[in-house]
């Protein structure tokens, strides 16, 4: 009997001291944690609303915030301004000699963090890898966008010749993908970091599940060096904790990451500690047809819901007036807006109209889908649909997982949808969402809209190189567009910063980079 | 023992096994797949084919199911699709993570359900008690979501007393072990209290009584013990769910842990590290459950493990 008491004794014992012992381990771990000085001139810190999946530039897929660190951290040849046009970065000139062939020379003295100078060798290298991923590394998401590459060739050190299999005025695009030095390419992706291959204003320090640190490249000289020590950037996926990391002064900027009634709280608070930065951003947002189904086929029942929908209210009340109202793909501070393309005012009564000329027996039934990716989006759709259920329609909105909803309208199941159209930089991006070649699974023409003459309008821009011509050609594409409506714009997005007035020169560019971290200063 | 304990390892593998399978193909049942997400939806479907293929994952089911257990066999549980990181180098530092919230809340709960317990059954049908039951019960009911903010906004924001999120030190522990804890720590404490009211009408407390012990003895030496017993099974139990199911309270709280991983994971479709966390969450769980039957049978010798 005693002797079982004591066997239970030392047990209960020995589990409470191991509980004890694991406290003052975690006491004695935690306290020896970086404590990263929050309130330092030398640090940014940064919210992201996603994680960032990789660091290496060959496996860097459609995710935003890993092409945002890529940025900062390997020069490409090819890069971004403030309105979304193409620079060149490393391309010191860029030398066409047909439509479907190049000359690149590259700048000269601009070298890697390991002091070697970046040449045309190790851009082609680079390409190489993702276009030819060797056995044993994992394949590249960008090798898609080589797909129409002939030959990739460095002819010296300082030039590179590239010709494609088809016409393609668009193919510059491609060429923002970070340079690595030749020798780092048989490095795989995991070990490619600290290593001095990088050649931006930033190297890496360190990856955390929930931070990313990158600090001043000391042997930077593309340009001059970064003013800031240090960037953290911290991803923090719940919008709540974001904006109250951002009220507690933990985070010096936050882009495109704080929900629209924050944004308005924060513009309306004096004295703030923060300054709102908005501008237009590469992003449309629009409601979509699908043409398989009679009665959207119909283009008066298309004029009719686009004349039904109050855009302007919904704007301001819903988007609290974070948004330009569309006529367009583009945004009006981009060289291919057409300004001649009117704007489709509220008008319910035009609306009915047009409904009541249809044969189509009232109220029409259907169902708006939208993803669940974006909160305000649903908002939106529910107040689009009472706007529709005024003039005849009986909408109701259906909210869908990213990625159910994307299968849906692929497989063409969805009759009318709302989504977003962000960080196309290139005209030719009309051809890939209204070309009746790019009906999924070939494109983004989900609502399997066709016409002819769009389709010859949008292949001659893909083909024609003079810039001039080409807004001629988009100007036409865009009028028999807007007469068709495949889409009713409902507007461009904008790209929203929180800055802490402590940060100078930040500057807000069109697809959402930070490239102006290289030159920002902090009090 | 020994036996039980082989019966118990080999429940443990079954219980793998099947947990593993459920997600191995619930994932691919899903709409969405990892070349989706990584090439983008609009990516051409001959891309995405050949992209899949690299990994293996245009082979038919049954080889991707059988290579899958194959590996797990070997203990490799791949690795992941976007960075090509190895999934358990990314898994156990988050097991690590979440073991440390997990227990820190379990611990919590244990402390303020036995101190609002005997209180309020010392002062059954009083002020106390009535104010405690109206306190667990609103922590029972309030979802971590709605405690977790709360919390973040008075004592991160407002007063500055704890981190706001993340792991930064002992005290960034305590708002999100409170959010895990409360709920748990509400039900054991009426648990508790019921137990300790009820064990008060036994003759030995009355012995006891009459012994001239004080109450304070009484209560915790005699009342408790007996009242403890059903708690404790709850406790265990929930051990296994706070362990595997902070998925809201590191969401909010910005915790490194498996819970915020998991939730990525399914967003990207990345199908290993999915399978690896829930193999980790059902193990956890099993180990739990098994703990809590070899200290019943240590509170209460007469139970006999089988």
């Amino acid at each position: 009997m005693n002797s079982r008491y004591t066997i239970k004794r030392i047990i209960i014992t020995t589990i409470f001291s191991l509980l004890v012992a694991f406290i003052v381990y975690l006491s004695a771990t935690n306290s020896n944690k970086d404590d990263h000085d929050k309130s330092s001139k030398n640090t940014i810190t940064i919210a992201f609303d996603s994680k960032i999946t990789t660091g290496d530039p060959r496996l860097i897929g459609s995710d935003a915030n890993s092409q945002y660190l890529e940025n900062l951290r390997f020069l490409s040849l090819m890069g971004y301004d403030e309105h979304g046009s193409l620079i060149n970065v490393l391309a010191n000139n860029v030398k066409s000699l047909s439509n479907k062939s190049w000359q690149i020379f590259l700048k000269k003295g601009v070298n890697f963090n390991n002091g070697r100078e970046i040449d045309a060798f190790d851009v082609e290298a680079t390409y190489d890898h993702i276009i030819n991923t060797p056995e044993g590394f994992p394949p590249s998401p960008r090798k898609a966008a080589f797909s129409n590459v002939l030959t990739f060739k460095a002819k010296d050190k300082d030039t590179l010749q590239i010709s494609l299999k088809e016409p393609d005025a668009s193919f510059l695009n491609n060429l923002i993908i970070g340079i690595l030095p030749k020798e780092a390419i048989i490095t795989q992706p995991n070990e490619i970091n600290n290593k001095g291959f990088e050649s931006g204003p930033f190297i890496l320090k360190s990856t955390g599940a929930s931070d990313w640190t990158l600090v001043k490249n000391p042997n930077y000289n593309y340009s001059s060096l970064a003013q800031i020590e240090q960037l953290i950037f911290k991803i923090i996926p719940d919008s709540g904790t974001r904006y109250a990391a951002l009220a507690r002064g933990d985070i010096d900027i936050a882009q495109n990451a704080i929900d629209p009634d924050k944004v308005s709280l924060i513009q309306k608070t004096k004295n703030s500690k923060f300054e709102v930065l908005s501008a237009p951003k590469l992003a449309t947002t629009y409601l979509a047809f699908n043409f398989r189904d009679p009665n959207f086929n119909i283009l008066k029942i298309r004029q009719a819901i686009a004349y039904a929908i109050d855009r302007q209210s919904l704007l301001q009340f819903r988007l609290q007036g974070q948004g330009l109202i569309a006529t367009g793909m583009f945004p009006n501070n981009n060289f291919y807006y057409d300004s001649s393309i009117p704007e489709i005012a509220y008008n319910p009564q035009r609306a009915k109209t047009l409904l009541k000329e249809t044969s189509v027996k009232e109220p029409l039934e259907f169902i708006i889908k939208v993803s669940n990716n974006n909160k305000s989006t649903v908002e939106v759709a529910k107040a689009i649909a009472a706007n529709l259920k005024d003039v005849g329609f009986s909408p109701t909105v259906e909210m869908l997982e990213n990625n159910v909803f994307l299968e849906q309208i692929k497989k063409g199941t969805a009759k009318v949808w709302i989504s977003q159209w962000v960080g196309f930089k290139d005209p030719d991006h009309l051809r890939f969402v209204f070309s009746s070649n790019m009906i999924p699974p070939d494109g983004g023409n989900r609502g399997a809209y066709s016409n002819p003459s769009i389709d010859n309008l949008l292949q001659e821009g893909r083909e024609e190189m003079d810039p001039k011509k080409r807004k001629m050609i988009y100007d036409q594409a865009q009028k028999l567009l807007a007469g068709d409506l495949p889409y009713v714009y409902l507007w461009h997005n904008l790209n929203i910063a929180i800055v802490s007035k402590r940060v100078k020169g930040f500057k807000l560019y069109a697809d959402g980079r930070y490239w102006s971290l290289a030159t920002v200063t902090k009090n | 023992m020994l036996k039980v304990f082989f019966q118990r390892f080999f429940q443990l593998l079954a219980v793998l096994w099947g947990v593993s399978s459920i997600v191995f193909f619930l994932q691919r049942m899903i709409p969405g797949n990892p070349a989706d997400t990584i090439l983008g939806v609009d990516a051409s479907d001959a891309d995405k084919l050949e992209w899949l293929a690299k990994y293996g994952l245009n082979d038919p089911l049954w080889n991707q199911y059988l290579n899958f257990l194959k590996n797990l066999i070997h203990g490799d549980l791949g690795f992941s699709y976007a960075s090509f990181i190895p999934v358990t180098e990314l898994i156990l530092p988050r097991i690590w993570e979440t073991v440390q919230l997990a227990t820190v809340a379990f611990l919590f709960s244990i402390f303020i359900a036995t101190f609002i317990g005997i209180v309020s059954a010392s002062q059954a049908g009083k002020f106390l008690d009535k104010a405690a039951a109206i306190v667990s019960l609103l922590a029972i009911s309030a979802p971590s979501f709605i405690i977790g903010p709360v919390l973040m906004w008075i004592f991160a924001v407002k007063l500055d007393y704890f981190p706001l999120m993340g792991n930064e030190g002992p005290s960034s522990f305590i708002l999100p072990a409170v959010t895990l804890g409360a709920s748990l720590a509400a039900f054991s404490s009426r648990m508790i209290r019921s137990g300790i009211v009820d064990v008060l009408q036994e003759d030995y407390i009355r012995t006891a009584k009459s012994k001239g012990l004080s109450q304070f003895i009484i209560l915790t030496k005699h009342a408790l013990r007996n009242a403890f017993l059903p708690t404790l099974t709850v406790l265990g139990m929930q051990l296994g769910v706070l362990l595997s199911g902070a998925v809201i309270t590191e969401q909010i709280f910005n915790w490194p842990g498996l819970g915020s991983l998991i939730v990525e994971a399914v967003q990207q479709r990345e199908y290993n590290i999915v399978s690896g966390c829930v193999i980790i969450m059902a193990t956890i769980y099993v180990v739990c459950n098994l703990l809590v039957d070899i200290l019943y049978r240590i509170f209460d010798p007469r139970v006999r493990l089988t």
